[in-house]
């Protein structure tokens, strides 16, 4: 009896993830993929029965009913009995690491370095000189990744002997660029990893205490190369801790995600301003009563890391500031189409962006 | 029947018509063959086999035939040069025009009578468990099962045992194999180092063994859980302790039917031992030839010819008596560097690749790259499973799936965790193909 009793339930469970994808008995949390699920093929008529059969294999492949659950479940005992993932690096004490970036991307760019650096340094040069023949001082921020200043919590199944030296000797290079002023991340990231964590354990950006570091220091040096004769922005943030779970963590995925004690910066609001957007598009944020003290405009594109700076209260030391996202706009597009009140470009991007190098090297 | 047609369908779309026109084609035939006179049998044999092999080598070797066409005249420095066709490999070409054949000679040589009902008929030849990749089933030893078959609470729970072992061996030793495989053999081989070479082929010749016996067990746990006793296809085969013996052991059933119908009726070993050797050889061409249409498949089989022919010498000349240990251990030797042959894409690569496994050289990396970076501390656990289940004998272990003894609770729970298991791998890293699906 308690045979045939097994056995129907195993046909019971067989049955249920169909059951589940009929009538959504359970929620299921979706997990992140970098990629489109497959949909659901419309119009299936006997005409067109060859050609959907795969497009509905596809779509049942990705929707089949506890999908989530059972990747989960997978991932999981991956990280309990091994400590291992194919997504992410699992590094010591908790501290993650996506694994295309440090296993695919950064090499690209390396090799892409290596052989294009002469041509990223010349349209770096090229564009300056554009720049400042219409009174405008470019600024360039190269954001490096977590793995430069965590490297002792890598793991084992980061490659040792990987290089990502070309990076390094890129940055001495913009450093010595005439009309340009750079940025130097790494310095200004490892002064304030003495008093504290620069980035999350569980997530692949900087944490906004970090931001809020890179951001001071770029409005301070503007100031003074502007003149200013009292530092620009000196007031203090406040700083608290509290549980997150990061992108990382969810890319992991867990039954249950990692957390950790992340770093945040109390909630900054800007002083009075509007905002308003162009045609470009570009984010408009003005100052409504400037003092003396704000900067002329600023043109910043950039990405995540970026808005990190922002919440950090970056666009309150503008009179005004325009931002464009790389994923709305190129390069080209913006620096021939500048408002003609900008006094300051300022290019953010990360270190593995091999798009903007290449964009960089394309500039006459 | 229909399931199963549906089944093709899904897989191939209207290519289904070419298995359709092969059932209804081969029940009319048997029928004539069966009550024709002796004097026709033969002309209608040879039409039966005309009308079974058209297909298979349209499908499967008219572009090969023509790049070799091809080939031979870019040696001769002719200007022929013939357009190579883009043709769809048709799933299980191979398979059920193997069953086909095996019908019509089988009748032929009346060792079994044609089937009277064009449904049970198409039944035998379409049956899903085992169209796309085998077993390779001769007809008499389904056909009481067709219609009077016998399913009981025991037999299902055989067959999903035996189903969760294969499913498991497929999902969760081959692929976490074939991963490393497929990182080694996607480089060039004349940069890999000795090690590297050798961990390649090691883990392709486990992935290989477990997708396919997987894909077998796969196949006969189903048809046990329908009523159907489906031949065993693979029994250890790493563990032979001679090329002759593995080939008792490895895809008994294609050993079986390249016996019983071409190296029997070639002579076999009654014509003398040069007769008996060449048509070896033959056996062997037309084995690797089988599995694809490209030389380094001829190779591999001819590769095995030969080293059954040195066996049989050494038989005949009592050389080469060594203990067991190192028997199996030169078997295996061999027998990796064979499968070399078989996953090299043309045969430049391989004979590069079989170098650089003797080469020695000194770029010996570390045990932490290799186990953390190039395997990762999880599919090192699966390779040590592969390396555990290919040698350790499971005949007398309570696992064995083919044990007289009733399927207890132990063998319930490990196929229900097995299936579970391999949900979630399925779910996470989608479904590889099965090898043995090119063939």
């Amino acid at each position: 009896m308690l045979r045939k009793l097994l056995l129907l339930i195993f046909f019971a469970i067989l049955c249920a993830p169909v059951l589940q994808m009929g009538f959504s008995i359970f929620d299921e949390k979706p997990i992140l993929e970098n990629r489109a699920l497959a949909q659901k093929p419309k119009q299936v008529s006997v005409g067109n029965l060859v050609e959907v059969r795969q497009k509905y294999l596809d779509w049942f492949n990705d929707h089949f009913g506890f999908r989530s659950l059972l990747i989960r479940v997978k991932y999981q005992l991956d990280y309990t009995l091994f400590n291992a993932s194919n997504r992410i690096h699992i590094g010591k004490d908790g501290w993650l690491f996506y694994r295309s970036v440090l296993d695919i991307e950064k090499p690209a760019v390396n090799d892409y370095l290596e052989n294009n650096s002469g041509q990223v340094i010349a349209g770096v040069q090229n564009l300056a000189e554009r720049l400042k023949q219409k009174n405008i001082t470019l600024v360039i921020f190269i954001a490096p990744m977590k793995d430069v200043f965590y490297s002792k919590y890598l793991p084992k199944t980061v490659d040792p002997n990987r290089d990502s030296s070309q990076i390094s000797i890129l940055e001495e290079k913009l450093k010595k660029i005439n009309n340009l002023y750079y940025l130097d991340s790494k310095a200004i990231l490892t002064e304030t990893l003495k008093e504290r964590n620069v980035f999350h354990k569980t997530d692949f950006h900087w944490n906004d205490p970090a931001a809020f570091a890179v951001a001071q220091t770029l409005v301070n040096q503007l100031g003074r190369l502007a003149g200013h004769s009292k530092i620009t922005w000196e007031e203090p943030v406040k700083i608290i801790s509290r549980e997150s779970t990061g992108g990382e963590a969810n890319f992991l995925p867990l039954l249950s995600p990692l957390k950790e004690q992340g770093l945040y910066l109390v909630d900054l609001n800007l002083p009075p301003h509007t905002t308003s957007k162009t045609d470009l598009p570009l984010d408009v944020v003005t100052i409504k009563s400037p003092t003396s003290n704000l900067l002329d405009p600023i043109v910043m594109i950039g990405d995540s890391f970026l808005d990190g700076m922002i919440r950090a209260g970056l666009q309150a030391h503008f009179k005004k500031s325009y931002k464009a996202q790389w994923n709305n706009i190129s390069l080209e597009k913006l620096t021939s189409n500048l408002p003609p009140d900008t006094k300051y470009l300022f290019i953010e991007f990360i270190e593995v962006s091999g798009g903007v190098f290449a964009q960089l090297a394309n500039q006459k | 029947m229909l399931f199963s047609l549906l089944f093709y369908f899904i897989d191939s779309g209207y290519y289904l018509i070419i298995l359709l026109i092969t059932i209804i084609g081969n029940y009319y035939i048997g029928l004539i063959l069966y009550s024709s006179e002796n004097k026709y049998k033969n002309i209608i044999l040879i039409f039966a086999l005309i009308f079974n092999l058209i297909p298979l080598l349209f499908f499967k070797y008219w572009m090969f035939f023509l790049q070799s066409l091809n080939d031979i005249y870019a040696i001769t420095n002719s200007n022929i040069h013939f357009q190579i066709p883009e043709i769809l490999l048709l799933s299980g070409i191979s398979f059920f025009t193997f069953h086909s054949i095996s019908y019509q000679l089988d009748i032929k040589s009346k060792k079994i009578e044609p089937s009277r009902s064009l449904i049970d008929f198409g039944m035998y030849m379409s049956c899903f468990p085992q169209l796309i990749a085998g077993p390779i089933v001769r007809y008499s030893e389904i056909s009481n099962e067709i219609s009077k078959r016998h399913s009981s609470l025991e037999s299902i729970y055989r067959g999903i045992y035996i189903f969760s072992l294969g499913l498991a061996s497929k999902v969760v030793l081959a692929d976490s194999a074939g991963a490393i495989a497929d990182k080694i053999f996607s480089k060039d081989p004349a940069t890999l180092s000795f090690d590297l070479a050798w961990i390649g082929a090691l883990c392709y010749t486990f992935q290989i063994y477990f997708d396919f016996a997987g894909y077998s067990n796969m196949a006969i746990g189903l048809a046990k859980m329908m009523g159907f006793d489906f031949p065993e296809n693979f029994n250890q085969p790493y563990r032979s302790k001679n090329i002759t013996e593995f080939w008792q052991r490895w895809h008994m059933t294609l050993s079986r039917w390249f016996k019983d119908y071409v190296y029997i009726p070639l002579g076999g070993n009654r014509k003398g031992q040069s007769r008996t050797l060449f048509n070896l050889l033959v056996v062997f061409f037309l084995c690797g030839l089988w599995h694809g249409a490209s030389y380094t498949f001829i190779v591999w089989g001819l590769y095995h010819g030969f080293l059954l022919i040195i066996d049989k010498l050494s038989d005949r000349y009592n050389a080469f008596k060594i203990n067991k240990f190192f028997s199996q251990a030169g078997t295996f030797f061999l027998i990796v560097i064979g499968w070399v042959f078989f996953r090299s894409p043309h045969l430049e690569f391989s004979i590069t690749y079989i170098e650089r496994m003797f080469s020695f050289d000194s770029n010996w990396p570390t045990f932490d790259s290799i186990y953390f970076i190039l395997i990762g501390p999880d599919k090192f656990f699966f390779i040590l499973l592969c390396i555990f289940f290919s040698f350790y004998s499971l005949e007398k272990s309570s696992l064995n799936p083919n044990s007289e003894k009733k399927v207890g609770y132990f063998k319930i729970f490990i196929s229900f965790f097995l299936i579970f298991l391999s949900t979630t791998l399925i779910s996470s890293n989608g479904f590889n193909p099965f090898i043995y699906f090119k063939f």
